[in-house]
């Protein structure tokens, strides 16, 4: 079965046409490059609207789910420039991303402990702030933690998807 | 009641039959109120571990008023936490420290207050002398902290649908109602609904205040960001 299912999709991004009828399937460890706009619209970003078609993932039509539903079901979008967010730690954002997909969360640090070595990333990453911009080298390390802890199952870059 | 040589921390009735003289001094400074919890710290001593009021019991109804006067002599040294956000304040309350010359006093003040609160804190840091004080607010608007002399006032207020943090004259807010259409959106993509996107962004914008309480207070306050934002 596809990992990921376009059928007909035709949306709307701040009101303008943007995709028109896209249908494609991708399969497990498959790479397929894609309009840019696609990224947003398989989000739910606030400003798309689907217009005709459907989105399914892993059999299940995901097309009017919220954004962090359609996260937690393993899309993961790749922000080349993320927002700052004053105050805010990898630690801690991460711990919130764990915790709106685990009941119950336990052992987070140790669990960061761990991929932060499998990685070889330095133990204090995990106090990295995240209000200023992060270097090129420090979002990288930052979103293959995000990959090792939240366990994506498509990775949405621009203007490629990767089916893990 | 704990006292010793080097601090006394009792009520204020007591302190004042059995230490009136320097009760007499420190009103003198810092002006008459009926006062109802006393903490002198002598001097040249550092206490180790902050002070905090004695606890009510579990459940009990907050008293109509709560009175507090902290004198720390020459060269003393203490820290004194009050008040907590879970449940509400009394309708009036009045904290007062008197920082005598070269005392280092940090002082840590969490109310949820009722509409209506009258809530007065009131500082004298004489010569040398220093005050710090962290005033963390959920509820009403909060009267601000009045300051003598040399010390610093870091404050967190959080009332209708904004947040407020000030240091000494600049003051930033956060609208709970719109902490940040991309950063939100940014969260959500990583699986938070969006009253825990916002609960880790208030929580952030108010992190160079919960980073200054001892764990327990910071923990608390950001627990109850998170149960405003979810009555939201």
């Amino acid at each position: 079965m596809a990992l990921l299912e376009l059928r007909g999709l035709s949306a709307e991004v701040d009101g303008k046409p943007a995709l028109s009828g896209l249908s494609l399937s991708v399969d497990p460890g498959e790479s397929r490059p894609v309009p840019s706009a696609l990224s947003k619209v398989l989000m739910g970003h606030p400003s798309c609207r689907v217009t005709a078609g459907s989105i399914v993932l892993d059999g299940a039509d995901i097309t009017v789910l919220s954004t962090a539903e359609r996260a937690r079901r393993g899309l993961l979008p790749s922000f080349p420039r993320p927002p700052a967010l004053p105050g805010v730690t990898v630690a801690s954002f991460l711990r919130a991303a764990l915790a709106a997909r685990t009941r119950g969360l336990k052992d987070f640090r140790k669990l960061l402990r761990e991929k932060l070595a499998v990685l070889k990333l330095d133990e204090g990453f995990g106090s990295r702030r995240l209000d200023a911009a992060l270097s090129d080298a420090e979002r990288t390390g930052f979103e293959a933690l995000q990959r090792e802890l939240l366990k994506p199952s498509l990775i949405i870059e621009d203007g490629v998807l990767r089916a893990l | 009641m704990i006292a010793t040589s080097e601090a006394v921390v009792t009520t204020f009735d007591a302190a004042l039959r059995e230490h009136p003289a320097l009760v007499d001094a420190a009103l003198k400074t810092v002006g008459r109120e009926p006062f109802g919890f006393f903490l002198r710290v002598s001097r040249g001593v550092q206490l180790e571990r902050p002070v905090s009021p004695p606890e009510r019991p579990r459940g009990s109804p907050p008293p109509a008023e709560e009175r507090t006067l902290i004198v720390a002599e020459e060269g003393a040294g203490l820290q004194y936490v009050e008040g907590c956000i879970s449940s509400a304040a009394p309708l009036s309350t009045a904290t007062v420290v008197l920082a005598m010359p070269g005392a280092r006093v940090r002082c840590t003040t969490l109310r949820n207050l009722p509409s209506g609160a009258v809530s007065i804190k009131r500082a004298v840091a004489e010569q040398g002398a220093r005050v710090e004080w962290l005033d963390g607010s959920f509820g009403a608007p909060t009267p601000a902290v009045v300051l003598e002399g040399e010390g610093s006032v870091l404050s967190a207020a959080f009332h209708g649908r904004v947040g407020e943090l000030t240091r000494g004259e600049r003051r930033s807010t956060v609208s709970l109602d719109e902490p940040g259409a991309e950063a939100l959106y940014y969260l959500m993509t990583r699986g938070l609904d969006r009253a825990a996107a916002a609960a880790l962004l208030v929580n952030g914008f108010f992190e160079p205040f919960t980073r200054e309480l001892p764990l327990e207070y910071a923990v608390e306050f950001n627990r109850f960001v998170e149960l405003e934002l979810k009555g939201a």
